[in-house]
C-alpha cells in the first residue's frame, strides 16, 4: 500500500456535499477526487479510478452504502481497499453498526471543513500502518 | 308492676296474707260474737254444768262463722280464679259457699236468738235454713256438671249469686220485721217438701254429678265436694227426720254434720289456695330461673349470631373481593402464570394462554419450560432471589407453534408462615408491539436527525470554507459556496416547518379555515409557482379547470396540499414528461387530480405511501430527495378539511394522487 494518500473516490448523491466536500478535499487538502452520485455508478467506474480510499455515504437512493460496500468488495482488486462511510445517522448504535461491517472509520456529518483532510490523512496512516505490519 | 298479678311472688304473698286474715278475724269474730250473746266463758261455767250450753251455743256459731270464712276463702279464689283458668271449679265453688254460707250465718243467728230465747224456734229460721240448704245443695250439683264440662262461669256464677242474693234478702227481711212465731217443724216426719228437695239434690250431686267431677278433673277440690255432700245428706236426714228442739238432740247433730261439710270444703279450698300459692312461688322461682337461663343463653346466642353475621359478612367481602379479583385476572390483558415450586402450571389466565397460543386448559398440569425458549431460565419457581422482592426480566417466550416473542416477566413466590415455596406467579406481557414501537420511534429520531444533518453538513462545510483565507480570494467559488448554503438553510427550513405541521396535526392542534375556495385560480397559482422548479428537472406542468368550481377548504392549506403532492411528481417524472393538473365536480364534491408519468408506486410500497419519512423508513436506501414528509402532511391536511387523499399507480406508467373535497357553491 502507498504510504501517501492520493486518489480519493467520493460516493454521495447529494449535490451540494458534492460540492463543499470536492472544494475541501481538492483546494484544501489537494487529493485527486473522482466523485460518483450512486453506489451503481461507484461500482461501475471504480475499477478504472482505482482510488487508495473510498469515502462512501451511507444513505444513497437506490444502493446503500452497506449494499455499495458489499459489492465493491467483490470487485477484484477491492477487497481490501479502504472505504470510511460518511453518514447522518449518527446514533451511537448506528455508527458502531457500521464499524462492524468492516469499514476503515466513520466520519459523522456535518464535519468540519478544516479537519475534513486531516481526519482522512489520520485515517490513511492508520490503515496503511496496520497493513503494512501484517505478515 | 306485673301483667298478671298472681303470677307473682307478690300475689302468692297477697293471697297468704288474705286468708291468714280470714282465719283470725273468724276466730275474732267467733269469740265476740259468743260474748256478744251472753255466753258465760269463764272457768267456772264449765264446772257447773254449763258447759253443755257454750258447746251448744259454739256449735251453731262455729258452724256460722265456719261458713263466713268461706265467704272469705270464696273472694280470695274468684279473684285468683279470674287469673288462670285452670282454677274455675273453686271459684265456682266458692260463689256457691258464699251464698250458701251467707244464708247458713243468717238461719244460725235466727236460732241461736229463738233457741236460747225459748228453745223453740220458729217459722223464719227454718225457712231460711231450708232456702240455705237447697240453695247449696243446687249449687253443688249444677257447678259439678258445669266444671265436668268445662263451660264457662259467667253465666252460673250470676244466676247462683241471685239467687243466694234473693234468699239473703228474703231472709234479712224475715228476721228483722217479723216477730218469731214458734218452730214446729220438729217431731214430724218430712213436715215440709222443700226439705226433701235439698236432701234429694245432695243425693243427686254426691251420687252422679260429683263422682263424674272426680273422674273428669281428679282434684282434691272435686274429691272434697264429693265427700261433703255426705254430712250434707246426713245433716239434711236428720234435720227433716229426726225432729227436735233447736241445740237439742237431732238438731245438734245435724249443725255437727254441717259443719264438718263446711270444715270439709273450707279445708280443700284452703288446700287449694295454698297449693296455688305454692305453684304460683315454685312458678315464680322457675320462671325467674329460666328467665334467667333463656336471657344467658338469648346473649349468648346474640353474641355467636353477631360473631356468625360479622363473619357471614367478612365471608363476603372475601368473597366478593376474590371474585373482583378472578374477573379481572381472566379480562385482562396481562397473561398471569402461577407454578408449584417443581414448575408445574396451576393456573394459566385466558392472556397468558392465548399469548403462547394455547388454551387454558390444554397449560394446565404441563410444565413452565413448556412456555420458556431453549436456553431460557425455567421460571420464577427456581429462579427468584432470595431476598423476595419481584424479579423483573424481559426475556424470549415460545409459542405453541415453536416461533418466539420477547416478553416482560414479573415473578414473585408465595410462601406459607414457615417460609416454604407454596407457589410462584409470573405476569407475562407481551412486549413485541411495545419493541416495535420503541424501534419506530428509533428510527424516526434516526432519520430526523439524518434529514436535519444533511442540510446541516452543506450548511457547516460551505460556511467553514467560506472562512477559509485560501478561497477569500477566489470570487467564483465563494458565490457557489454562498448558494449551497442559502439553498440548503430554505432546505432545513422547510423539513423544520413539515416537523412542526406533522406535530400540529398529530394533536389536531392546527387550526383550518373552512370556506368556499374558487378551484380554477388555485391551480393555475399553484401551478405557476412550481414550473421554475419542473423546469429545473425538465419537466411540463400543464393545468386545466373547468369555470366556476368551488371547493370547501383552507386556501393556504390546499395549496401547501397541492405543492407537496406537485413536488413530489416532479422529483419521480422522468426528463421531458409532463406533470398533469386538473379538477373536476362529482356528486357534491370536487376532486383535484396530479398525475405523473413517472415509474409509479411499487406494489410492496403502497401501504406505506402515507407514513411519515416511508422513503427513508427502515432502510438508508431512498429513491429520491426528500424529507419524506409530504405525502404524510397532505393526506392529514385533506382529512382536517373534510376530504381524503387517493391514489392510483401503474408500474411503470406513472401515479395520479386525487384530493377529495367537499364542493362549495358555484360562482354566480
Amino acid at each position: 500500500m502507498k504510504e501517501t494518500l492520493e486518489r480519493i473516490l467520493l460516493v454521495e448523491d447529494d449535490h451540494d456535499i458534492q460540492t463543499v466536500a470536492g472544494i475541501v478535499l481538492r483546494s484544501l487538502g489537494g487529493f485527486e477526487l473522482d466523485v460518483c452520485g450512486s453506489g451503481a455508478e461507484a461500482l461501475e467506474r471504480a475499477p478504472n479510478i482505482d482510488p487508495d480510499l473510498i469515502l462512501l455515504d451511507v444513505m444513497m437512493p437506490g444502493m446503500d452504502g452497506p449494499t455499495t460496500l458489499e459489492a465493491l468488495r467483490k470487485v477484484p482488486g477491492f477487497a481490501d481497499k479502504p472505504v470510511v462511510f460518511m453518514t447522518a445517522r449518527a446514533q451511537p448504535d448506528e455508527v458502531s453498526g457500521y464499524r462492524e461491517l468492516g469499514v476503515a472509520d466513520v466520519i459523522v456529518k456535518p464535519f468540519d471543513p478544516a479537519q475534513l483532510c486531516a481526519q482522512v490523512e489520520a485515517i490513511w496512516r492508520r490503515v496503511s500502518t496496520r497493513t503494512s505490519n501484517e505478515p | 308492676m306485673p301483667e298478671n298479678l298472681f303470677s307473682s311472688a307478690l300475689a302468692g304473698r297477697i293471697q297468704v296474707a288474705l286468708a291468714s286474715t280470714v282465719v283470725a278475724l273468724s276466730a275474732i269474730v267467733w269469740l265476740g260474737g259468743l260474748a256478744a250473746t251472753g255466753t258465760d266463758l269463764s272457768f267456772g261455767a264449765f264446772a257447773d254444768g254449763a258447759l253443755i250450753d257454750l258447746l251448744k251455743a259454739a256449735t251453731s256459731w262455729t258452724a256460722a262463722w265456719v261458713a263466713l270464712g268461706c265467704v272469705f276463702a270464696a273472694l280470695i279464689l274468684v279473684v285468683s280464679a279470674s287469673s288462670t283458668q285452670d282454677n274455675k271449679e273453686a271459684a265456682l265453688i266458692a260463689v256457691s259457699m258464699a251464698g250458701a254460707a251467707v244464708l247458713d250465718a243468717l238461719a244460725a243467728v235466727a236460732l241461736a236468738r229463738q233457741g236460747l230465747a225459748t228453745a223453740s224456734p220458729a217459722g223464719p229460721a227454718i225457712a231460711i235454713w231450708t232456702l240455705s240448704r237447697t240453695y247449696l245443695a243446687a249449687a253443688l250439683m249444677l257447678g259439678g256438671m258445669w266444671i265436668s264440662r268445662a263451660r264457662t262461669t259467667r253465666f252460673l256464677t250470676r244466676a247462683l249469686g241471685s239467687i243466694g242474693a234473693v234468699a239473703a234478702a228474703a231472709g234479712i227481711a224475715a228476721l228483722v220485721g217479723a216477730p218469731l212465731p214458734p218452730m214446729s217443724a220438729y217431731g214430724a216426719i218430712a213436715p215440709h217438701p222443700w226439705d226433701l228437695l235439698a236432701l234429694v239434690l245432695f243425693a243427686m250431686a254426691g251420687l252422679v254429678v260429683l263422682p263424674h267431677l272426680v273422674r273428669v278433673r281428679r282434684t282434691a277440690l272435686g274429691r272434697a265436694l264429693m265427700l261433703s255432700t255426705v254430712p250434707h245428706v246426713l245433716s239434711q236426714i236428720d234435720a227433716a227426720f229426726g225432729g227436735s228442739p233447736a241445740f237439742e238432740g237431732h238438731s245438734m247433730v245435724s249443725h255437727l254434720l254441717r259443719l264438718i261439710a263446711y270444715g270439709g270444703i273450707a279445708g280443700a279450698l284452703a288446700l287449694n289456695l295454698l297449693s296455688r300459692v305454692r305453684s304460683v312461688s315454685i312458678t315464680h322461682r322457675e320462671f325467674e330461673t329460666t328467665r334467667r337461663e333463656l336471657s344467658r343463653q338469648t346473649e349468648e346466642l346474640v353474641r355467636v349470631d353477631r360473631e356468625r353475621i360479622l363473619e357471614e359478612a367478612k365471608r363476603r367481602r372475601a368473597e366478593r373481593r376474590l371474585l373482583m379479583l378472578e374477573r379481572a385476572v381472566e379480562r385482562m390483558s396481562i397473561g398471569v402464570v402461577i407454578t408449584e415450586p417443581d414448575g408445574t402450571l396451576l393456573y394459566v389466565n385466558p392472556a397468558g394462554a392465548s399469548m403462547h397460543g394455547y388454551s387454558t386448559s390444554d397449560l394446565i398440569g404441563t410444565r413452565y419450560q413448556l412456555l420458556a425458549p431453549d436456553g431460557e431460565p425455567a421460571g420464577a419457581s427456581t429462579a427468584t432471589p432470595p431476598t423476595g422482592r419481584p424479579w423483573v426480566r424481559e426475556q424470549m417466550s415460545r409459542t405453541r407453534d415453536g416461533a418466539t416473542f420477547p416478553a416482560r416477566l414479573v415473578s414473585d413466590n408465595v410462601r406459607d408462615d414457615a417460609g416454604n415455596l407454596l407457589a410462584s406467579v409470573t405476569c407475562c406481557e407481551d412486549i413485541s408491539e411495545r419493541r416495535r414501537v420503541e424501534q419506530m420511534k428509533q428510527d424516526f429520531i434516526s432519520t430526523v436527525s439524518h434529514e436535519l444533518r444533511t442540510p446541516l453538513t452543506s450548511i457547516v462545510a460551505a460556511l467553514g470554507l467560506i472562512a477559509q483565507p485560501a478561497l477569500r480570494e477566489d470570487p467564483e467559488r465563494l458565490h457557489e459556496l454562498t448558494t449551497v448554503a442559502h439553498r440548503n438553510s430554505h432546505r432545513l427550513l422547510q423539513l423544520v416547518n413539515d416537523l412542526l405541521d406533522l406535530q400540529r396535526l398529530s394533536v389536531g392542534r392546527m387550526s383550518l379555515e373552512s370556506m368556499p375556495v374558487a378551484i380554477e385560480p388555485l391551480l393555475d397559482e399553484t401551478a405557476t409557482g412550481m414550473r421554475a422548479v419542473a423546469h429545473e428537472h425538465d419537466v411540463r406542468i400543464e393545468a386545466q379547470c373547468p369555470q366556476g368550481l368551488r371547493a370547501i377548504a383552507d386556501r393556504r392549506r390546499l395549496v401547501q396540499v397541492l405543492l407537496n403532492l406537485i413536488s413530489n411528481a416532479i422529483k419521480f417524472s422522468p426528463p421531458g414528461a409532463a406533470v398533469e393538473l386538473s379538477a373536476r365536480g362529482a356528486d357534491e364534491r370536487v376532486i383535484l387530480t396530479v398525475r405523473d408519468q413517472g415509474p409509479g408506486i411499487p406494489q410492496a410500497f403502497q401501504d406505506q405511501i402515507f407514513e411519515r419519512f416511508t422513503q427513508a423508513d427502515a432502510s438508508t436506501a431512498r429513491p429520491t430527495g426528500g424529507s419524506g414528509l409530504g405525502l404524510a402532511i397532505a393526506r392529514q391536511l385533506v382529512e382536517a378539511m373534510a376530504g381524503t387523499v387517493e391514489f392510483e399507480t401503474e408500474e411503470g406508467r406513472g401515479t395520479a394522487f386525487h384530493v377529495n373535497l367537499p364542493a362549495g357553491s358555484p360562482d354566480g
